[in-house]
């Protein structure tokens, strides 16, 4: 898998399969406002064919179209990424196309919700064989500051994009099981006078990719990361996988978590809350069950949502 | 879109049918009850159980076993009593009670987790050691790669065979719970076989009305009631926001006055804001609590255009402003995203002109700010 560093070096180069002209235009001023020479959106795969026609600062660009994969150019340069905005019950057939007719895709995001189990599975499977970096699915993207935006993430306006601070690059990782609370997340550590070293949502459904203790291993490894900002919540046992990485001292940066869910125990029975994931059928799933194990193991948890704040500020 | 229950009656008669096992069963509700229960015969022995997706029903008295048509008829009467609606009637099958097994099936990131345990029936959490992947017995090796199949074939969550028993080479699912998973309904290959996700025996008419929208719109839409009578009324956007905005009334000690929980997510339309929010407020004017609080909240948006939403949710609110002044409603609104500076103005000047009482944050705000805010004036 690509880490992080690498991305850096390379110049991505995004196929979106889809159509979705605020979020590529969100792309678009990303590139623009990082002082890319070319928009690093170099084709869109959807129902027509021709170009597009969108901004690029104050001047325009036209962005080639196809309908399907053969029509498209399959050797670029550098790294090729997809951003899969299809729907849920699309996504896996086409990226199944895709990823057989490009033989170097680096990764790729999937922004639609409800994608099946059975399909998130068979992604999980791909991920391994071909080592790729997906992410997703019910994903907003991926962002290194300055490098690539990969999806809706960090905002789609351009006063978003220049005020969310994912353009100047920090020291501080988010990951995310949630699209808003990524963004969120992304608000606080500006708001603690630090910036990004890269972010990305894994989503909140069942099999969301990368597994969480690999997108761990992705920050851990990053030079430029201090400090790694986890937001999770009740349903799976992923988490406890981190408490593993770090007793195999495979995890030695700050961790500052919050794991939300605590709600739950207001109901009899574990409701199912607005993520696939999100339900605690037995114990060790809790909120309350993760928290105590997390912050036992060393992590920095947090018991209410605004010590986020004071956490990332002090452990810089 | 996640996990959900179907009946027992339908899990059954979909598997039994495909392991080529003979189910007889009857599944009625409180109307056809009479019809179907007089095609029974006086002489034979039933089971008779609730069948709406209920855990543990064994310990919570909605099952009753080996009894005759006469008991099935007070069983039913007495349950509906309780509200209860769909139930399940079976003959008996007579057996000891050492030869209950447990079987499960679980889809996993890997595959499919398989637990079994020869030791089964309703005390198998006592024994819960008991309980592992390893299947000796070749009948039940045999039966599960059938099931696995079957998992496949009907995109199976979960399924738990509890007991399983099995007699001179027949095999009886005594009790059977199944999830799908809800997202690969509309997929044509389980499109064919027309199952019906169960909708939780205690949604309330306003919760169902969610569920309604939900189903129609390709944005979510959660609703749930916690207490009717509550004091804080929570119209919250974001599947992870909603969750730490909730958590907070919860962990700051006003779990009991926390009337609800939900969500609109995905882009909704303002149509569809609209309708949700009016549903809400529905509840909001209901409730008999003596001071109320509304917090419109979420985090900062990726995509959902606040503008946009917001129009929806304001249109609601003004058709019963006159109501929300007159029981003291106060709104607490924070929430960032695009088109968050005439979203937030929108908001800001509707409850200026209407004369509420109104906090209106933006991002700059930390998100659980608001429910301080909102606490305080409790």
């Amino acid at each position: 898998m690509i880490s992080i560093q690498e991305i850096r070096k390379s110049q991505p180069q995004i196929v979106v399969l889809g159509n979705h002209p605020q979020i590529i235009q969100s792309i678009l001023d990303f590139d623009y406002l990082s002082g890319k020479k070319t928009p690093s959106v170099v084709a869109i795969l959807g129902n027509e064919t021709g170009v597009g026609k969108y901004f690029w600062g104050r001047g325009e660009v036209l962005l080639p179209l196809a309908a399907e994969i053969a029509a498209l150019k399959t050797d670029y340069s550098s790294a090729v990424w997809f951003l899969n905005l299809l729907s849920g019950r699309r996504s896996f057939l086409a990226i199944k196309q895709f990823l057989a007719s490009f033989a170097e895709v680096t990764g790729g995001v999937f922004f639609a919700e409800g994608l099946p189990e059975r399909h998130s599975q068979a992604l999980f499977e791909l991920h391994k064989q071909r080592n790729l970096l997906l992410i997703g699915p019910a994903s907003v993207g991926l962002v290194v500051p300055g490098v690539i935006k990969l999806g809706p993430i960090g905002g789609v306006t351009p006063e978003q994009i220049t005020d969310s601070g994912i353009l100047e690059p920090g020291d501080c990782a988010v990951i995310s099981a949630s699209g808003g609370m990524t963004n969120e997340l992304i608000n606080m550590v500006k708001l603690a006078g630090r910036r990004l070293s890269f972010a990305f949502s894994t989503g909140g459904d069942r099999f969301p990719l990368p597994r969480l203790s690999e997108a761990f291993v992705l920050a851990e490894n990053e030079l430029q990361t201090k400090t790694i900002v986890y937001y999770g919540e009740l349903g799976g046992t992923e988490e406890y996988e981190l408490i593993e990485l770090k007793k195999r001292a495979q995890l030695t940066k700050k961790v500052v978590i919050h794991i939300s869910g605590t709600v739950a125990e207001l109901f009899r029975e574990s409701p199912q809350f607005g993520h696939a994931k999100a339900k605690a059928t037995q114990e060790q799933e809790t909120a309350r069950a993760k928290r105590t194990a997390l912050k036992a193991a060393g992590f920095l948890v947090s018991e209410k949502f605004a010590d986020v704040l004071e956490l990332i500020k002090a452990n810089g | 879109m996640a996990r959900v229950k179907i009946s027992e009656y339908q899990a059954k008669s979909l598997l039994l049918k495909e392991l080529g096992v003979p189910y007889s069963g009857w599944a009625i509700n409180s109307a056809t009850a009479a019809s179907v229960l007089s095609t029974l015969s006086s002489e034979e022995s039933y089971v008779v159980k609730v069948d709406q997706g209920i855990k543990k029903r064994a310990k919570q008295g909605l099952l009753s076993v080996r009894i005759t048509l006469g008991v099935i008829r007070s069983f039913i009467a007495a349950k509906t009593q309780q509200n209860f609606t769909d139930f399940l009637i079976e003959p008996f099958v007579p057996h000891q009670p050492a030869q209950e097994q447990y079987l499960s099936l679980e889809r996993i990131r890997e595959g499919i987790k398989v637990l079994y345990s020869a030791q089964g029936g309703v005390e198998v959490e006592s024994h819960w050691q008991a309980v592992s992947s390893k299947i000796t017995d070749s009948q039940v090796k045999m039966l599960v790669e059938k099931l696995k199949v079957l998992f496949e074939k009907y995109h199976l969550a979960f399924l738990e065979i509890n007991p399983l028993v099995i007699l001179n080479g027949k095999t009886h699912f005594l009790d059977l719970a199944v999830e799908i998973d809800d997202a690969a309904l509309t997929l044509p290959e389980l499109a064919a076989a027309g199952l019906q996700p169960l909708i939780e025996s205690a949604t309330l008419p306003s919760e169902k009305a969610i569920r309604q929208l939900d189903a129609n719109t390709p944005a979510s839409l959660k609703y749930r009631i916690i207490n009717p009578n509550g004091a804080i009324w929570m119209l919250l956007s974001g599947g992870g926001a909603s969750l730490v905005l909730a958590d907070e009334v919860a962990d700051q000690g006003f779990g009991k006055e926390l009337a609800n929980y939900g969500e609109y997510s995905g882009s909704p339309t303002t149509e569809d804001t609209y309708l949700y929010t009016k549903v809400l407020l529905n509840d909001l004017l209901g409730s008999k609590a003596a001071e109320k609080v509304l917090i419109i909240a979420g985090g900062v948006a990726n995509f959902t255009d606040v503008a946009k939403t917001f129009a929806g949710v304001i249109q609601a609110l003004s058709e019963v402003k006159v109501e929300l002044k007159a029981q003291g409603v106060k709104v607490f609104v924070r929430r960032g995203g695009p088109n968050q500076i005439r979203g937030l103005k929108l908001m800001a000047d509707f409850l200026k002109k209407s004369g509420l009482y109104g906090e209106v944050l933006g991002p700059e705000a930390p998100l659980t700010e608001i429910v301080n805010r909102a606490l305080k004036k409790l």
